[in-house]
């Protein structure tokens, strides 16, 4: 199960959600997304972003000011 | 006197020859085109129908006399023995090489996309397809005209809401406000990445009646039945629509070809620049997979930075960003770096007249950037100190 | 050059010249010519560009607005009003309790302030009350 990891610490505009969706765009049903951020935006944003997308929150985690989101891509047609 | 060359002589490449000391360097720049062209005039070529020549010059007159210009293509780029070939043969030997040729466009990764470029022309392409995007917009008296994006990383991440709201003010002033819809459609959860400044930007768009469509990315286009198909299963029609197309880094072979990543972009430390594992390898603006807007303002920070670090100065680039996002009259920055996200901006008159005066005297800050980078210092400074404080503006 | 200098142009010129030789006259020229110094220019632009000025500069049409709409000619009228306060104000007046409030009272000056200070919370009122 080919995991792929998109490391958005210390990422300005457009920030973290943007590395999600451009990571989901190359990614087939199966894969793992594990994302790590730094801007609390991104908490929010993942959380409506699974809601609207139908995709599968594994994890998420916050540590020591990084938030670490693990997804199930699921919902490509 | 150190080799340099300067792969690329836009918004980056163009600033760094012009940097550098003559005494200590001897700066090569290498482009495949005679013309330097203002991207960002892209815009008021496509929504104002101001003509493309205004915003292109010859890069040879932008390079201070002293740099050296190879107008050719890069074909090859051998780091490990310090060696660019370009296609007719040339062969460039360095101490220091720096990428700064920008990121590549892809028109053939979604179905359809090339016809629609083709049909309708768009504001990313090339300056002669916004001056086709102008016409069909002139011809268009009434529909939706859409402007939908394809992947999230794109150049100037305000230039599809930059073209939403100039479209708007051009059928606006042709008395068809009514009569066109036009329609914004973004990957993200919100109108703008940032929810702080999609706060600020959406009651913009409802006050002018503009249709956004959030978590849509444009995945194919069915020219026939004039709709577009997102990857997550959403259509919506248009009778117009430009799509910003999926980006990559540079195609050129570069050697190790570990040093791209997986979306061909040139890997590099985010604040110095320098290309990972190697001392006399550097890389600027959109060719790089620094984490943050890919932009002129990023190149030009990017570019004072490298002329530093070659000078001995241990110059770091903090991932500051500056885009602007203008409407009709009023404009904002979009002010962030790699440890802050954006700080809240309100729309204002000051602010757009700051973005005139930035494209007024751009040719200029390519020519003389040593003259102008007092301003933009303290401009960045302050600015940075609203960031530090929390502060919005 | 008989086609690019038209008679028009010609005589704008030859003004133009005229200008450029007074102004070098006067050192003006000189001055221009000193003055884009990176130095200069560098410590002009810190003077210009704070996040103070900025802030300050971001509200400029909203500002003139509001300069535009104050009575100059009031203001000018009651400069002596104005100054007063400002004198008191740095004279670091004492505490005064309510005795010393009524002793006050007896003073022709402070009753005078005092009808105009009662004017003033009128009038303060009466734009709540709208």
């Amino acid at each position: 199960m080919p995991e792929i990891t998109v490391d958005a610490r210390g990422m300005a505009c457009p920030g973290p959600i943007s590395a999600l969706t451009r990571a989901y765009r190359n990614a087939n049903n199966g894969d793992v997304i594990i994302v790590m951020a730094t801007d609390p935006g991104f908490e929010p944003d993942v959380k409506a972003w699974i809601e609207r997308t139908k995709n599968e929150l594994l994890e998420l985690k916050k540590e020591g000011g990084v938030i670490t989101a693990k997804i199930k891509v699921v919902a490509k047609k | 006197m150190k080799k340099v060359v300067i792969l690329g002589g836009g918004g980056g490449g163009a600033i760094l020859a012009n940097l550098l000391p003559r005494e200590e360097f001897q700066v090569t720049v290498v482009d495949k085109s005679p013309l330097h062209f203002f991207q960002p005039g892209n815009l008021w070529i496509a929504f104002k129908g101001v003509k493309k020549e205004k915003f292109l010059r010859p890069l040879r007159e932008l390079l201070k006399p002293h740099v050296n210009f190879v107008q050719d293509e890069v074909v090859e780029v051998d780091l490990q023995n310090r060696s660019v070939k370009t296609r007719n043969g040339k062969q460039l030997g360095y101490d220091y090489v720096v990428f700064a040729t920008g990121a590549e466009l892809d028109y053939d990764a979604l179905p359809g996309h090339r016809k629609l470029l083709e049909t309708y022309g768009d504001f990313y392409s090339s300056p002669e397809n916004a001056e086709k995007l102008y016409k069909t917009l002139l011809g268009m008296n009434s529909g939706r005209f859409v402007i939908a994006v394809a992947d999230p990383i794109y150049k100037c991440p305000p230039g599809p809401h930059k073209g939403t709201f100039l479209s708007w003010e051009l059928f606006s002033k042709r008395g068809l406000s009514d009569k066109v819809k036009v329609v914004l459609a973004v990957p993200v959860p919100h109108a703008y990445p940032s929810k702080t400044i999609a706060d600020i930007i959406e009651p913009e768009l409802n006050a002018r009646g503009i249709e956004l469509h959030t978590f849509f990315t444009a995945n194919e286009i069915d020219l026939d039945n004039k709709k577009i198909i997102s990857l997550e299963g959403e259509e919506l029609s248009f009778d117009v629509a430009t799509v910003i197309p999926p980006h990559r880094g540079p195609s050129y072979s570069v050697t190790p070809e570990s040093v791209k990543d997986g979306n061909g972009y040139i890997k590099i430390d985010k604040y110095t620049s320098k290309v990972e594992g190697f001392d006399d390898a550097f890389a600027i603006g959109d060719c790089t997979n620094a984490p943050t807007s890919k932009s002129g303002v990023t190149a030009h920070l990017q570019a004072e930075v490298v002329a530093a670090r070659l000078q001995g100065i241990d110059a770091k680039y903090s991932g500051r960003t500056n885009c602007p996002l203008i409407t009709d009259g009023k404009g904002l920055f979009i002010i962030s770096d790699y440890d802050h996200p954006p700080i809240p901006v309100r729309f204002s008159k000051f602010k757009r007249l700051m973005e005139d005066f930035f494209v007024a005297t751009y040719w200029s800050a390519i020519r003389y950037p040593e003259f102008w980078s007092p301003v933009f210092k303290a401009y960045f400074e302050a600015t940075d100190e609203m960031i530090r404080k929390g502060e919005g503006w | 050059m008989e086609t690019i200098l038209t008679q028009e142009r010609r005589e704008a010129l030859e003004k133009f010249l005229d200008m450029l030789v007074k102004m070098n006259e006067l050192g003006l020229l000189d001055t221009i010519r000193d003055l884009p110094d990176p130095e200069f220019i560098g410590r002009l632009s810190e003077l210009l560009m704070t996040p103070g000025t900025l802030k300050l500069l971001d509200h400029i049409d909203d500002l003139l607005d509001l300069a535009g709409s104050i009575d100059v000619e009031a203001i000018k009228g009651n400069m002596p009003l104005i100054k007063a306060a400002l004198e008191a104000l740095s004279r670091e007046p004492k505490p005064v309790g309510i005795t010393g409030l009524m002793r006050a009272m007896s003073d022709p000056d402070v009753q005078k302030g005092l009808g105009l200070m009662v004017e003033l919370l009128k009038a303060i009122g009466k734009t709540k009350t709208k």
